[in-house]
């Protein structure tokens, strides 16, 4: 406190009725269970989906057709880079932010997070798209070169072309997505420079 | 964890008890619908308790408790639509703005609060928090602890609030 005696202002101001909010301790740590719960669910879908899409080419891995070599290699490529992106989405997720520290100091933290999250997003193609590429491409390299002669035929081809084509649609969409928020995460890097100035 | 929970439980009512109706001061102040105050005011609480559990008494309660009040009301404004939307203002700005309460209902105590709390809505958030905590009573040195000003910039933008505040407030004999 300061040792001045408070203005008029000042004890109008602290006369102001505010709005009362009673939360007990219980209440506290429910809320906070629901909140670290909800952070889990969110972990755990992450891990749910990786393992699911693994177990998926572990299995198309073990499959005897098509009878190419590179077919098992395409699938451990796939699983490979599926972990590649889950690790880097881990490395990317947002970190708490300081509760107690000086606001001058939690806003350039903060700023440096929305930072480092906008660059992971416009990375996209590289670490979540990149990595399952290399496999992809073997898997429908390996897909037309295990056929026996008489499968490769136009209408293959086209069935192949157009799975390949779904693949780069949805990895652009992707893409474009997080490009978008991005663009978001950049104006509110924007407000807190301007803010700033 | 269970063992700090006592503590953790102690220091927050404490806080709720000491602190209450800044903190509830602090919520009308960062955002004008009453929903939206409630809102955040229970965000700020709940801050706090969860803050307590890395509480080491390095700091004074009050500057603890206003850091994490201020820092959660700045996070919730920062993460806004607001925040890319709004036209806020610095304390030099203010002074520019026209005052709405020039009429006799404006000497009452509650129109004057009514003029100062839409002054404070529509200046930027780091010069909200200075004038909302010179408005509280703390100290230069507390204020700059809270903020993480220096004490020069503390003093400065104290000097321009209380220059803004007599400027605007001075015929009601407010300041």
């Amino acid at each position: 406190m300061t040792d001045e005696q408070p203005t008029r202002l000042q004890t109008l101001w602290r006369s102001l009725p505010a709005p009362d909010v009673t939360l007990s301790p219980d209440e506290m740590r429910a809320r906070a269970r629901g909140l670290e719960r909800t952070l889990r669910a969110r972990n755990w879908r992450e891990y749910i989906a990786a393992a699911v899409v693994i177990a998926a080419f572990g299995w198309y891995a073990t499959l005897p057709e098509p009878a190419t070599p590179l077919w098992p290699i395409a699938n451990i490529a796939v699983i490979l880079g599926v972990l590649v992106t889950v690790w880097k989405m881990r490395e990317l997720a947002p970190r708490p932010l300081p509760p107690a520290a000086p606001t001058a100091k939690l806003v350039t933290f903060y700023r440096s997070e929305l930072v480092r999250q906008r660059d992971g997003l416009r990375k996209v193609w590289l670490w979540y798209i990149g990595p399952s590429v290399p496999g992809f491409l073997l898997w429908f390299a390996a897909l037309w070169i295990g056929d026996s002669e008489a499968l490769r035929t136009t209408e293959r081809a086209i069935a192949l072309g157009t799975a390949a084509g779904i693949w780069l649609c949805v990895s652009a969409g992707v893409i474009g997505v997080n490009l978008m928020a991005a663009a978001r995460l950049q104006r509110m890097i924007d407000a807190i420079d301007d803010e700033r100035t | 964890m269970d063992a700090q929970r006592p503590d953790q439980d102690a220091l927050y009512a404490r806080a709720a008890a000491d602190f209450g109706p800044a903190l509830g001061r602090l919520a009308r102040a960062y955002e004008r619908d009453a929903d939206t105050q409630r809102d955040l005011l229970q965000d700020i609480h709940l801050a706090l308790w969860r803050s307590f559990a890395q509480y080491r008494g390095l700091s004074s309660l009050r500057t603890w408790v206003y850091r994490v009040a201020h820092n959660t009301a700045a996070s919730h404004v920062l993460k806004s639509r607001r925040a890319r939307t709004a036209h806020w203002i610095d304390l030099d700005k203010a002074c520019d703005l026209p005052d709405p309460g020039s009429t006799d209902a404006a000497r009452e105590d509650t129109d004057t609060l009514a003029r100062l709390l839409s002054l404070i809505h529509q200046l930027k958030p780091s010069d909200r928090q200075v004038m909302l905590l010179y408005l509280d009573g703390l100290d230069a040195r507390e204020t700059g602890e809270i903020t993480g000003l220096s004490p020069g910039a503390v003093a400065t933008r104290i000097h321009r609030i209380k220059a803004l505040l007599a400027d605007r407030f001075s015929t009601d004999g407010s300041t």
